[in-house]
C-alpha cells in the first residue's frame, strides 16, 4: 500500500524489470513535489534504477522491493528494503576501472561504480533478513 | 518508451528511456549492425547501465571489425554519465 506525505513517499514495486516505468513516475512525483531539478532527478533515477534491477537480478528469493524517498532539508534519502538470505553489501563491490582501453574492458559493474560517482552517499545494512540499501543525494 | 530507428541518412535514431526493461530491444537492433554508423542520441532523454551495456557491446564488436560508432547529440546528462563511465575513451562523441 503506497504511503506518503510532502517529504516521504514510499511504496512496493514487484521485482521485474517492467516495474521500471511506475518507478519512475514514483521518482518523479517526489522530484516534482521537491522542486529537484533535472540533474538531480536523473541522478535520482538512474541510481533507483541500478539498485532496483540489482536486486531483480541478483535476488530471486523475493517478489517486492519497497522503495522509500525522503527530503530532509538539502538531504535526499532514496532506501530500498528487500528480504535477502545471503547479504550482497554493494558498497564493498570491486570497482571496475573506467580507464581500461576497449579491449580491456568487460561489461559488469559499471551501475555500482556510476551510482558512486551520482550520489553523495551509500550505505548498506543487513539484519539476518532484510538487506536495507540507502542512498543519499544532496541537493541544494 | 524507447524507439530505435534508422533514418533515411542512415543514421541510427534512439529516443526515449534506454533502461534494464528496453535493453534487450536495443541489443537485438544493435545486433544488427556490421558497419560504421552515427548514432543520434537527440531524442533520448535517459539512459542506464543496461543501455551502456548494448552500446559498449556494439561499439567493442565494430572495433574488433575496423570499424565503430560515433555518438552524437546528447543531451548533458546522458554526456554526464558516459564522461563519469570514461565512455569519452571508447567511442567518438560529438
Amino acid at each position: 500500500m503506497p504511503s506518503s506525505d510532502f517529504n516521504h513517499i514510499e511504496e512496493s514495486f514487484a521485482k521485474d524489470f517492467l516495474s521500471l516505468k511506475a518507478i519512475f513516475e514514483f521518482v518523479g512525483t517526489f522530484s516534482t513535489s521537491n522542486n529537484l531539478d533535472d540533474s538531480q532527478t536523473f541522478s535520482i533515477k538512474f541510481a533507483v534504477e541500478e539498485v532496483f534491477t540489482n536486486m531483480v537480478k541478483y535476488n530471486p528469493g523475493s517478489t517486492e522491493v519497497a522503495i522509500s524517498l525522503s527530503r530532509d532539508g538539502k538531504n535526499v534519502k532514496v532506501g530500498f528494503v528487500d528480504v535477502e538470505e545471503q547479504p550482497f553489501d554493494i558498497t564493498t563491490k570491486e570497482e571496475v576501472n573506467p580507464n581500461l582501453s576497449i579491449e580491456k574492458r568487460r561489461p559488469g559493474g559499471l551501475g555500482i561504480f556510476l551510482i558512486k560517482k551520482l550520489m553523495d552517499k551509500v550505505e548498506y545494512a543487513h539484519d539476518g533478513i532484510y538487506s536495507r540499501i540507502t542512498l543519499t543525494k544532496i541537493v541544494e | 518508451m524507447f524507439q530505435f530507428r534508422i533514418a533515411q541518412d542512415g543514421q541510427i535514431l534512439l529516443s526515449g528511456r534506454l533502461d534494464a526493461s528496453h535493453s534487450e530491444v536495443a541489443k537485438k537492433e544493435f545486433d544488427k549492425i556490421t558497419e560504421s554508423a552515427v548514432v543520434n542520441l537527440r531524442d533520448l532523454e535517459y539512459i542506464s547501465s543496461a543501455g551502456l551495456g548494448v552500446l559498449f557491446a556494439a561499439q567493442k564488436r565494430l572495433k574488433d571489425a575496423g570499424k565503430g560508432l560515433k555518438l552524437i547529440n546528447m543531451n548533458q546528462h546522458i554526456r554526464d554519465v558516459f564522461r563519469y563511465a570514461r565512455f569519452d575513451l571508447i567511442f567518438e562523441i560529438e
